[in-house]
């Protein structure tokens, strides 16, 4: 029978994300105030990639997940990428 | 009969087919969820292309230390969700049960935040309408998706939260034994709304502040 106090062994790799996740959320707000011209969004929307990629792999177990699990969750992702691609092929194209 | 064997609900016949379920339920509900903000999204990314210089004059007036610490507070809720789940599911009740009420108390905190944050953004008058206060026009176009974007998703933490609660007081009064699946389903959905929160703020804190 498992004790109570082993439950310590849960924190070490949450803990590890969640400061990864502070970090990068300071870089985030950091980097908004930095002169990088076009590229202050793309840098800003990267980290926020990196940081919900940390989510669903740990926090959200996808790392220890089955695949139909793994492909559950790139399936809103999938539709989304059609979605934005369709309706750029219209508005970023027009005359 | 064991606590474990007091989680299984029909029509599963074993726990790991039943947490099994729940986690694919919960994912394929997830990716509707996603493309519902999906929705939002990419409104939000057509109008800014049309007028990028209102999008940047606009979200300069949001609140960034709001923002910031809104999405500290709900990153730490994540985690303390996280070791709830995992301890949860490894049959820890007294570490589960502190670990849902931190998440409680950070959910409940983020709401106050952005009540705070609300309460300012109407004192200056940031609502679309006739008596907006910055020019062009278009610069209403961004605050009316401030508006949809963050209130869609505080009724999502709203909802998490009640049912954070619910199962809390479940757990604490011993009807709901801790290696239920639910628990691993209330995270996937916290972790999600929580990841929603990661993408809204570069979109409207972060942008015309170099």
């Amino acid at each position: 029978m498992k004790t109570e106090t082993r439950a310590i062994h849960l924190w070490l790799m949450p803990i590890a994300v969640w400061l990864a996740l502070l970090i990068l959320l300071g870089l985030s707000v950091g980097s908004a105030y930095v002169q990088l011209g076009a590229f202050n969004t793309p840098t800003n929307l990267a980290i926020a990639a990196v940081k919900v990629a940390l989510v669903l792999v740990f926090f959200m177990q996808l790392q220890s997940s089955s695949a139909l699990l793994r492909l559950a969750s790139v399936a809103g992702l999938f539709w989304l990428v059609l979605m934005f691609g369709l309706t750029a092929s219209d508005y970023l194209t027009r005359p | 009969m064991s606590e474990a064997s007091h989680a299984l609900n029909d029509p599963w016949s074993t726990l790991a087919r039943q947490r099994a379920a729940m986690s694919f339920g919960v994912w394929l509900f997830l990716a509707s969820e996603v493309l519902f903000f999906g929705g939002a999204l990419l409104g939000y990314t057509i109008y800014r292309d049309l007028y990028p210089d209102a999008f940047r004059l606009a979200a300069r007036e949001t609140d960034i230390v709001y923002g910031t610490l809104n999405t500290a507070i709900l990153l730490t809720s994540s985690l303390t969700m996280f070791v709830a789940e995992r301890s949860a599911h490894e049959g820890f009740r007294r570490t589960s049960l502190w670990c849902l009420a931190a998440t409680l108390a950070l959910g409940s905190a983020f709401l106050v935040v952005k009540g705070f944050e609300y309460y300012d953004d109407i004192a200056k008058g940031l609502f679309p309408g006739p008596a907006f206060p910055l020019q062009p026009a278009q610069t209403q176009i961004f605050w009316a998706f401030y508006w949809v974007m963050t209130g869609v998703h505080a009724i999502h933490l709203i909802l998490g939260l009640g049912i954070l609660a619910a199962m809390t007081v479940l757990l604490y009064r011993r009807a709901l034994p801790p290696q239920s699946p639910s628990f691993q389903g209330l995270a996937l959905y916290w972790h999600f709304v929580d990841s929603v929160w990661v993408v809204l703020l570069p979109l409207l804190y972060l942008i015309g502040r170099a």
